[in-house]
């Protein structure tokens, strides 16, 4: 990456980071704030999330490979893909309390584990759907006027 | 043992319905596959929005009853989103300029419903506040915070002549950011501020969490299919055209365009 692009995409990342970083900063002014089992919560979100999205994307690749003669390699590249996921979170889950939040059994962190991205993912849903859409809106309302119409 | 059974039937394959629905419906196989996937995302979402009731011993379906609480919120956010894009310069579909107020008020309304539900109505489950609201709520307030913010940045750095909406998009992102500070600071009606906190640390690590295993699914799905691609063989070559497959080309294309046709001429 140029440094002229990488300088674009600077400003952004740090607009990103920003609004989080300030409520941390004022979480931590005032004083009683707990980040008590926030990278449990990181942990059993990338796993889950990883699982979950590469179960997805399997298939989506078997059913939209209908017009390609569905070939069997990608599949079986993503059906590991996703088993090492599955089986490296099983692991964690069955190692102790590594990974366990307040559930009876792994089992039952499992299955939270998928419900609470499901919620997570809705949320992320709600916050994209409002911001593009407004994104869209200012786009379609700014109408540009191009040079041959003010010829 | 019963209890699990209930789950699984009531609220776990409906789900996996939806899922399977989804996967259906982008298949290129034949219209009829598309329309049965339609169909079982619509079942599929009926089943998993009354699993509170037909699978009541599961701790799982109060993310069902927290979707039902705020089914009314999401409808006015997806219709005043519709309503204001096309009530825009849009090549198809266009609505009258005059939707794009009742937009903005169904947007407005509908982080409004949120933000009352907050401070005065949480969703109750089994007595106490929903588990998953406390999870929903603050992940929507620091991601729309964040996002806005890109888009505000977005705007001003890669657009052009794009003032306007960097303003608009910085607002948002105050907005959100005064909100999430408000409500740390400032007791709902049935969670404290300071249990508020908790949650937007772990909203933090929800959404961060999230991004890295979507990213790392996508990135191992690039890899897959490049793999793949770069083993498959080299297309096989054709021979070069022969004296006769020229003529006979050359003949075709005369007939198109009508040379030596006396008429033309």
């Amino acid at each position: 990456m140029t440094n002229e692009k990488a300088m674009r995409w600077f400003p952004l990342a740090m607009a990103g980071l920003f609004p989080p970083m300030l409520i941390v900063i004022i979480d931590n002014i005032i004083g009683t704030g707990s980040d008590e089992g926030a990278f449990i919560r990181f942990a059993n979100a990338t796993l889950t999330a990883y699982t979950l999205v590469s179960f997805c994307l399997l298939g989506a690749l078997f059913f939209y490979a209908d017009s390609r003669h569905r070939p069997l390699s990608p599949l079986v590249g993503m059906v590991i893909a996703t088993l090492v996921g599955a089986g490296l979170g099983w692991l964690m889950l069955s190692q102790g309390d590594i990974l366990m939040e307040n559930t009876s059994s792994p089992q039952a962190q499992a299955f939270t584990n998928v419900v609470h991205v499901l919620v997570t993912a809705a949320a992320m849903a709600y916050a994209l759907a409002l911001v593009i859409g407004v994104m869209l809106t200012v786009v379609t309302f700014e109408r540009r006027v191009m040079d041959w119409e003010e010829e | 043992m019963e209890e699990a059974m209930e789950a699984g039937i009531f609220f776990w394959t409906p789900l996996f319905v939806i899922l399977l629905g989804i996967w259906m419906a982008i298949s290129r196989a034949s219209d009829k596959l598309n329309k049965v996937g339609k169909a079982a995302l619509v079942i599929g979402f009926i089943f998993f929005a009354i699993s509170p009731w037909t699978a009541a011993k599961s701790d799982s379906t109060a993310s069902a009853h927290l979707l039902l609480s705020v089914l009314g919120a999401i409808g006015l956010l997806i219709f005043g989103v519709h309503n204001t894009i096309f009530s825009g310069d849009v090549p198809v579909g266009s609505l009258p300029r005059s939707a794009k107020y009742s937009g903005i008020a169904m947007i407005v309304a509908s982080i409004g419903w949120l933000v009352f539900m907050h401070w005065s109505t949480p969703p109750e489950w089994r007595g106490n506040v929903n588990p998953y609201w406390l999870v929903f709520w603050p992940t929507l307030v620091l991601f729309s915070a964040s996002l806005s913010g890109v888009g505000c940045v977005a705007f001003a750095v890669l657009g052009d002549e794009r003032k306007g909406g960097s303003i608009l998009m910085g607002m948002i992102c105050v907005i959100f950011t005064i909100l999430a500070i408000l409500m740390m600071m400032k007791d709902g009606a049935n969670t404290t501020a300071e249990e508020f906190r908790h949650h937007v640390w772990l909203a933090s690590a929800d959404i961060l969490g999230s991004i890295a295993g979507v990213g790392a699914a996508i990135l191992v799905f690039a890899g897959v299919i490049i793999w793949y691609e770069s083993g498959l063989d080299e297309p096989k070559r054709m021979d070069a055209p022969s004296k006769e497959d020229i003529d006979m080309a050359s003949a075709r294309i005369a007939e198109h365009i009508g040379v030596g046709d006396s008429n033309d001429q």
